[in-house]
């Protein structure tokens, strides 16, 4: 979030004319009441701020194609949000000074960006492959309102012979992303979009006896989402994998204040710490944070990884915010995270 | 967030319909709340039927605890239905239905769902990573736990020469007075060395037991005490 000394300007009108659109009861539906505008727009505002300091286009560019494609299915047309977006700009500039301009140059940099791209073009979240067999199976019970079904869904593909890891990068995963397509298209609504989710956590739960079965003797990993980032699941399914691979994991999970996690990672002496975040505004806190650990790590021996949505969008942004590696999943997390205990000479990784 | 959202609260109530507590640290939601006092009473008219529905249904399925609501408190409209499950003596919760429940929009009450749902998965997955550590220091094989386990990889061999937790001499003279029940301070003048070797020694033995805090030491000592293949 941008300070008061920065001049943050008023989204006000901005959000008003958008607002004419998405509120016209010929366009109203109850998925489009609860995306507000102006926390849209606002939010653009914080994108911009985390872009301008982590010097990132491309977490501008996906914002805006996430933008387009949302108002879009609210029959905004993307000649009116480059209007939009164009005294936008001009807003920020009147009422930011030299901080303004810069972000306002950031902003059209990456509408112009956006612009080569076929106006259908997807951000990174809504792209991907399609579902396979049995995670469509498990949505359709979700949707349906009944867990129960979709976790039978689940332990019967377990009792099948499918490994833990598999059911997470097969069915949790990309249903999850699915679920943020859909409400990105408006077919659900945000309650049920944490519906699916708190069903999925609760068969995740379920599988924690087996996934802490595994002896854990090898490195400390510590694994935590940063301030103001509720999104943590997809930092636990991480967290789980190195646990399966033998690790001594803790998950801290959301919303970790800078403090309490530097505290945690001294107080159990991790070897490896894993910080996310989901959202791009929320990469500013990442890099606060490894500055923090890094401050207490007079020795430098503690590594530390970085994952998340905009370190995928922005694939060199890990070096930026002062990490030691990134992984696009857990698989690769690990991979990483042994090359660099390795490298820094640690005798006890688990086989 | 309007006034009307930071004023919603999440209810637990018994068979009765008594609000019995409710977890509001954290939860970023405004309420005041006197345990004892009705369910019913705090949503409003039109919300009434739906809210002696609910509890009906509470009654019918038996569970006290394991059911609650949103309600908006100043307007006493029924927000969402929240439905929950138990693992373990925790409690997960999940929204039910909540279009049909025609609920109005909240995102602070859904963050806060979201938000003590997660919290309560992790203290699930900390229960879970204790009772594995338990287990295995008093020598039960996976099989003993709660769900049969999946193959994995093969565990790292504890150092020769040590004990089954791969102790060191001085780490083992810290367990002995550990289990004795002295402080840091104690145990470092009975070891001779400065407290902070002490602390440090604790933290190495913490990690060598997989566990967070002295309670949680002391207690898979003491079962791997007992266990038949004793320290």
């Amino acid at each position: 979030m941008m300070t008061r000394s920065s001049g943050k300007p008023s989204t006000g009108v901005i959000a008003e004319a958008v607002a004419l659109y998405l509120l016209d009861p010929a366009r109203a539906n109850p998925a489009a009441l609860e995306k507000s505008p102006e926390d849209i727009l606002t939010y653009l505002l914080d994108v911009l701020a985390a872009a301008e300091s982590m010097d990132s286009l491309p977490l501008v560019v996906d914002y805006l194609a996430w933008t387009r494609g949302l108002l879009a299915n609210f029959g905004l047309s993307a000649d009116d949000l480059s209007r939009i977006l164009a005294d936008m700009a001009q807003s920020i500039e009147a009422d930011c000074g030299f901080y303004g301009r810069r972000l306002a140059d950031l902003l059209r940099r990456g509408w112009q960006e956006l612009d080569r791209h076929p106006s259908n073009a997807a951000c990174r979240s809504c792209a991907g492959a399609p579902l396979g067999l049995i995670a469509k199976r498990y949505l359709a019970a979700l949707m349906g309102g009944d867990e129960a079904a979709a976790h039978r869904v689940a332990m019967e593909s377990l009792d099948r012979g499918m490994t833990i890891d598999v059911l997470y990068a097969e069915i949790v995963a990309p249903v999850m992303r699915e679920v943020g397509r859909l409400w990105h298209a408006n077919r659900i609504t945000v309650a049920q979009e944490y519906y699916i989710s708190s069903a999925t956590q609760l068969l995740m739960a379920h599988l924690y006896p087996r996934i802490c079965a595994t002896e854990c003797r090898g490195p400390v990993l510590v694994a935590a989402c940063v301030q103001g980032e509720l999104h943590e699941m997809g930092l636990r399914m991480v967290a789980d994998l190195f646990q399966l691979q033998g690790w001594n994991t803790r998950f801290l999970g959301g919303d970790n204040s800078a403090m309490v996690v530097a505290a945690f990672v001294d107080h159990v002496d991790a070897d490896v710490v894993a910080i996310s975040a989901m959202m791009a505004a929320n990469v500013p806190a990442v890099a606060a944070q490894i500055a923090m650990l890094r401050g207490r790590d007079k020795a430098g021996r503690r590594k530390i990884l970085v994952g998340g949505y905009p370190f995928q969008v922005d694939p060199d942004l890990w070096r930026r915010v002062g990490a030691d590696g990134s992984g696009g999943d857990g698989y690769q997390a690990i991979e990483v995270a042994h090359s660099l205990l390795q490298a820094g000479g640690a005798p006890s990784l688990p086989s | 967030m309007s006034a009307n959202e930071a004023q919603a609260s999440i209810l637990w109530c018994d068979l009765d319909g008594g609000i019995l507590t409710l977890l509001m640290d954290d939860l970023a939601l405004n309420g005041v709340f006197a345990v004892g006092c009705r369910f019913d009473d705090r949503v409003s008219e039109c919300d009434r039927a739906l809210a002696q529905a609910f509890l009906g249904d509470l009654r019918r399925h038996g569970a006290a605890f394991d059911r609650a609501m949103a309600v908006d408190g100043a307007a006493g409209s029924i927000l969402f239905r929240f439905e929950g499950s138990r693992v373990d003596q925790q409690l997960l919760i999940t929204i039910r239905d909540p279009a049909r429940l025609g609920f109005r929009q909240s995102h602070a009450v859904l963050d806060a769902m979201a938000g003590l749902n997660n919290r309560l998965v992790n203290r699930h997955r900390e229960l879970a990573r204790a009772l594995a550590g338990v287990a295995r220091l008093a020598g039960l094989g996976p099989e003993n736990l709660s769900d049969p386990p999946p193959p994995q990889p093969s565990p790292q061999l504890p150092p020769p020469g040590g004990d089954r937790h791969g102790f060191s001499q001085r780490e083992q003279d810290v367990v002995t007075f550990l289990l004795d029940g002295y402080g840091n301070r104690p145990i470092a003048e009975k070891l001779a060395i400065e407290e902070s070797a002490v602390k440090a020694r604790l933290r190495t033995i913490y990690r060598k037991l997989g566990v967070a805090s002295r309670a949680q030491a002391i207690m898979a000592l003491l079962a791997a005490k007992k266990a038949p293949r004793t320290l």
